[in-house]
């Protein structure tokens, strides 16, 4: 109401300027307001527009005008309705307009052609445009294309996620170990990188299954490329080396990459060839992973970068080679041979607890770790759009060797071993279209075997094996080999909005061991019988069915797989007449529930049962002289395990505040059916075994972290803290004694981006750890953790970092305290396409590294020797 | 202790029933928007289509590939037999502009919807934020007669071609107000060009409008400050959920981040 009498006034007040003020409505044609038409003024029926107005939510306009003219053409338009147009008088006026419906189109827009964006699902783009002086290897230009990343590991994402495939010219060289391409292929020598976005690489599901992801494809200039690129480091003391060179070659139906690197300097060029491949997700794979029986004793790793102090002498060979046998069908091959001398020197001093005594060990330990390792892998794919095949054969052997000296302080013990490994194995994929289904059959099958043996002088456990008489040496061998195959087919369907995907399947493994213990003395060498040898068959089959169901809707995500397992075990030693069956049925479900409450909250749960069978490594009926003061055998039925786990997470965040937080409890429960007994001699040697007796152990743990950035510091703050609190039955010195251990951790982070050239960061950690064992408190171990990092952007082709670390337990009696500095600063010389790069690692020369832990009834304090200060330089260029 | 924690469980959940408007939408007209993400590299301009969806009361404007994927999980939340609900959600049509514009005839302001990584915002603007001035300057664009209007807006001067041969007081963007749709608009750097290039009649109900997750409710100055303080502090974002950038990285990241520079409004 107010708004007309003002209004009404500002009709007065302007009036008699040759200004005027056309008011009214516009209404259809049953008096209903029209909002949104347009109101226009012109001259003439063909002049341009003067002044306007669109009809507000009433209905109503307003037009006010500045002109002499006389005569003026109202014009009133509205979509869907007959134009309304008429000479008025150039006066305040008050009109009301009533429009009728038309039938009338639209006009048309006619476009002239015009040069749109790339069409299709496939992305270019031209490496020269994104590319500059600085610019050396691909992954840097990949870097500064819009939509892609490249972690810092080296794995690359697009619009986010990790990309599927890394095609050179539309062949898949390397699979997963995309890096070795990506960090070597001059951005010189391509043309285009191409996104091929919801890219299929199986052809026969192209229409029939949206893709993971997006695969990227290099396009290179050339029809044949050959180039590659260098490194070369020197730096003391001792002298230390490094050197690193990548030839290549790239032809349409042949492609090679080769490299060789070395060092001394602790470097770890296994990085180079990581597999960044994606894994199918929740299939029971056989571990065809390296495997001893035997060891060494080794020394506790340091906790932080291998460069402080891996003692190595590494080389690393790797030849990687496709050829397009014809149209859809390659052959791929990928060759690696790493050979390693490694030095660990340091000591340990466990201090063991029994129920009656503490029994203190004082080891000094040097040793020598020699690894030779080739990795072979042979892959034939065939990917037509009516199958696809893909047989993978890996070979994989390690010929490796340790020599390890303790001294106890009154005895010097030798350990010589040699620990073998080898495996074969086949992987087959086939895809086949059934009706509408596509039906999926996966078969793996292998072989691995084991030979090893470990020499140790003098002898040990001479009461137990030479009627409590010294002697020279012991040497125990063990032969192991393992068959498996599992074969399985399995489709996935949709019903009434659940996924499923059911799957049938059988697998077999049959293990075998073979070891035996051998005195040699001075004057014989004699093969120990009985109890100290082994001659064992495992036999374990599985038939399993299994479904997955999936299940989302609007906020909630429900995931339940059922697996049913028949599993049944055929074990028996025909040297000690033993022998064991076992048949269960076990049905192992699996839940997932994911709500979103609201936009700041977030729950879920999960729980699962499961169980679990022990095998060959658990099962053994006669001793094995595992290290130098282990005795051990399984003389048990076989392990049966049967765990709940529950997990529970709340989760807030709140992005206008910058705060996130959260919270989680799980908690898992195992029952076990066997206890095992540590039998402690008083020179610390330990005879393990299993007893039957059912036991359970229990662990709660509870989890809280919470961050907040602050803008005008810059800086994120992030708190948390964990509980833990596990307990279980463990038998030592033949009485039965419950263990309890309970953990407490807090974390502080500091990240601050002080100004555009220095940035900060700082964390540290501080824990607790108590364990009970029965009635009895052990001392509490405290352990901090500090680290603080300044990094400085000196230019553009210039970086100087400082990196310090502060280490501190309770428990030491020296050596409480560790600190490490270290200093990096790198030089680009952009034009010539050089990096220069200088470390000064442990500026403070801090020679020896102290952590604590503990078991269930020792504490172990282990020193290991660091790489002392040193000094490097390195060039980094390509050819 | 577990039947406690379900016992949270089930009571912190809040069902959530909530109706969504629905538009009834029968004209569809397609812009082609050709941008300049960095304002430094003139050589590198990228261009998307842009959707304005209308009927004589209402209209939203959405990026085309954005209007695509909503269809998408759209056709999957009615129909969840359907193959389409096979995929994933990280396989859709990509775009870059995440804003929804929802304009009201009978309403003085416009509701936007835009979304930071995967957090939603809604926020008005009031429809007067952009004052037209009307030129006598004619061209014929696409076969429609053209007239053109200037305006300043978001730290941009504009030049738009508006025709009343399409009688709808509508455009691309947050754009409106002029007596009739308008054809082709562009600042005056040519950094953002909007240009009509299809029109089609349509029968579409418009449903899923508001996102339902992570949807929060602000001011433009708000969400505008949430985003250049997400762009600039990038490092520190990423490290606070979760993730950690290598220190040599992190002056790459925030540049290539940087680079993304020249926004719509810059203001």
């Amino acid at each position: 109401m107010s708004k007309v009498c003002l209004y009404a006034l500002a009709l007065v007040a302007f009036s008699g300027y040759a200004q005027s003020h056309l008011t009214g409505k516009v209404l259809d044609e049953n008096d209903q307001v029209l909002s949104g038409a347009t109101v226009m003024v012109s001259k003439d029926s063909t002049g341009t527009i003067l002044a306007y107005s669109i009809s507000s939510g009433s209905g109503e306009f307003k037009v006010q005008l500045d002109s002499e003219l006389d005569s003026l053409f109202l014009k009133v338009s509205y979509i869907s309705y007959t134009t309304w147009q008429q000479h008025i008088q150039n006066k305040d006026q008050q009109l009301d307009i009533q429009l009728s419906p038309s039938s009338e189109e639209l006009k048309e827009v006619l476009v002239k052609s015009k040069e749109i964006e790339q069409r299709g699902d496939t992305l270019n783009y031209s490496v020269s445009a994104f590319s500059d002086q600085k610019d050396r290897v691909i992954a840097d230009v990949l870097k500064k294309m819009p939509g892609i990343e490249v972690m810092p590991g080296g794995q690359i994402k697009y619009q986010g996620e990790p990309i599927e495939k890394y095609y050179i010219e539309g062949l898949d060289l390397l699979e997963g170990r995309y890096n070795l391409a990506n960090n070597n292929i001059a951005a010189k020598d391509v043309s285009q990188v191409q996104i091929l976005e919801n890219h299929q690489p199986i052809k026969m599901l192209d229409s029939l299954e949206f893709s993971e992801r997006a695969s990227l494809n290099i396009k290179l200039k050339k029809e044949v490329t050959v180039s590659g690129n260098a490194e070369l480091g020197s730096g003391f003391s001792p002298l230390l080396w490094k050197a690193k060179i990548t030839p290549m070659l790239f032809t349409k139906k042949n492609q090679a990459i080769v490299t060789y690197q070395a060092n001394n300097t602790g470097s770890d060029v296994s990085r180079e060839i990581r597999d960044f491949s994606i894994a199918d997700f929740g299939r029971e794979e056989f571990n065809t992973s390296k495997t001893d029986w035997l060891s060494i004793r080794q020394l506790a790793e340091p906790p932080f970068s291998q460069e402080r102090w891996l003692d190595n002498n590494v080389h690393l060979g790797s030849a990687n080679y496709l050829i397009r046998l014809k149209k859809d069908v390659d052959l791929k091959t990928n060759i690696s041979y790493l050979n390693d001398a490694q030095q660990q020197i340091g000591n340990t001093q466990t201090r063991f607890f029994t129920p009656t005594d503490t029994i203190d060990l004082t080891e000094n330990t040097n040793n020598d770790l020699f690894r030779s390792t080739l990795q072979s892998k042979f892959i034939l794919e065939r990917n037509t759009s009516d199958n696809y095949l893909k047989n993978e054969l890996e070979i994989n052997g390690f010929w490796d060797s340790q020599r390890g000296a303790i001294n106890t302080g009154n005895t010097q013990v030798q350990q010589q071993l040699s620990n073998p490994f080898s495996v074969i194995r086949n992987k087959l994929r086939f895809l086949q279209p059934v009706g509408k289904q596509v039906v999926t059959f996966r078969s793996n099958t292998g072989y691995t075997e084991a030979n090893q043996s470990l020499n140790v002088s003098p002898g040990q456990f001479e009461a137990s094996l030479n009627d409590g008489e010294a002697y020279q040496e012991l040497q125990q061998t063990v032969e192991t080999n393992t068959f498996f195959s599992d074969n399985t087919a399995g489709f996935t369907k949709r019903i009434q909005g659940v996924t499923v995907s059911p799957e049938v399947g059988v697998s077999v493994k049959n293990q075998s061991l073979g070891s035996q213990l051998t005195i040699l003395d001075a004057d014989r060498t004699e093969t120990l019988g009985g109890d100290f040898q082994n001659k064992l068959d495992f036999l374990s089959t599985r038939f399993y069915a299994t479904s997955k169901f999936v299940y989302k809707k609007g906020d909630w995500n429900v995931r339940l797989t059922t697996p049913i397992n028949l599993r049944s075990f055929d074990i028996q030693d025909t040297s000690l007449q033993e022998n064991q069956n076992l048949s269960r049925v076990t049905f192992e479900p699996n839940l997932y529930v994911r709500n979103k409450i609201s936009a700041f909250w977030e729950t879920s749960i999960s729980a699962n049962l499961s169980n679990d069978f022990g095998d060959m490594q658990q099962l053994y009926f006669g001793f094995i002289f595992n290290n130098y003061r282990n005795l051990q055998r399984y003389n048990s039925p076989l392990p049966e395990n049967f765990s709940q786990n529950y997990f529970w997470r709340l989760r807030f965040r709140n992005p206008l505040k910058s705060i996130f937080a959260n919270l989680s409890y799980s908690f898992n429960q195992t029952k076990r059916n066997l206890l095992y007994s540590n039998q402690i001699g008083l020179n610390a040697a330990t005879i393990f075994e299993a007893i039957e007796q059912d036991n359970f152990s229990n662990s709660h743990r509870i989890n809280a972290k919470g961050s907040k950035y602050f803008r005008d510091l810059k800086t994120t703050l992030s708190l948390g803290s964990n509980f833990t609190i596990s307990n279980r039955e463990q038998i030592l010195n033949g009485n039965l004694a419950d263990v309890e251990n309970q953990n407490l951790g807090f974390d502080l982070d500091l990240e601050s981006e002080v100004t555009d050239w220095l940035s900060t960061s700082y964390s540290g950690n501080y824990s607790v750890l108590q364990t009970r064992f029965e009635a009895r408190n052990f001392d509490e171990i405290q352990t901090q953790q500090h680290q603080l990092d300044l990094f400085f952007y000196l230019a553009d082709n210039q970086y100087f970092s400082v990196n310090s670390e502060y280490y501190y337990n309770n428990i030491s009696d020296d050596n409480q305290n560790n600190y490490f500095l270290n200093f990096n600063y790198q030089y680009t010389f952009e034009d010539l396409g050089i990096d220069l790069n200088a470390s000064w690692n442990n500026a403070l020369n801090t020679n020896e590294f102290v952590r604590v832990s503990n078991t269930d009834f020792s504490y172990v304090q282990s020193t290991y020797r660091l790489r002392p200060s040193q000094f490097l330089l390195s060039l980094k260029f390509l050819f | 202790m577990i039947q406690k924690f379900i016992l949270v469980f089930v009571l912190i959940i809040s069902i959530n029933i909530e109706a969504q408007t629905k538009y009834e939408l029968n004209h569809k007209f397609t812009y082609l928007l050709t941008y300049q993400s960095d304002s430094t590299i003139t050589y590198n301009k990228q261009s998307e289509e842009m959707y304005l969806l209308t009927n004589e009361n209402v209209s939203i404007f959405q990026s085309k590939n954005g209007y695509l994927k909503d269809s998408l999980l759209l056709a999957i939340e009615n129909d969840p037999t359907d193959e389409l609900s096979m995929a994933d959600i990280s396989r859709f049509p990509k775009t870059q502009f995440h804003s929804k514009i929802l304009k009201k005839n009978s309403k003085d302001s416009i509701i936007v919807y835009d979304k930071i990584i995967t957090d939603n915002f809604k926020y008005l603007e009031d429809k007067g934020n952009i004052k037209w001035k009307i030129t006598s300057d004619t061209q014929t664009i696409n076969g429609l007669k053209c007239q053109k209007a200037t305006t300043s807006y978001g730290g941009r001067d504009y030049e738009a071609w508006f025709s009343n041969e399409i009688p709808i007081s509508d455009g691309p963007y947050k754009f409106s107000g002029l007596p009739g749709l308008i054809i082709k608009i562009s600042d005056s750097k040519n950094h953002y060009v909007f240009e009509l290039i299809a029109k089609s009649k349509i029968d579409l109900t418009y449903s899923k409008l508001e996102p339902k997750k992570n949807l929060f409710f602000t001011t433009k100055a708000v969400f505008f400050d949430k985003r250049e303080d997400f762009k600039n502090n990038v490092i520190e974002r990423i490290a606070q959920s979760g993730f950690i950038i290598d220190d040599k990285y992190k002056a790459k990241v925030r540049q290539k981040f940087r680079k993304r520079n020249n926004p719509i409004e810059l203001e």
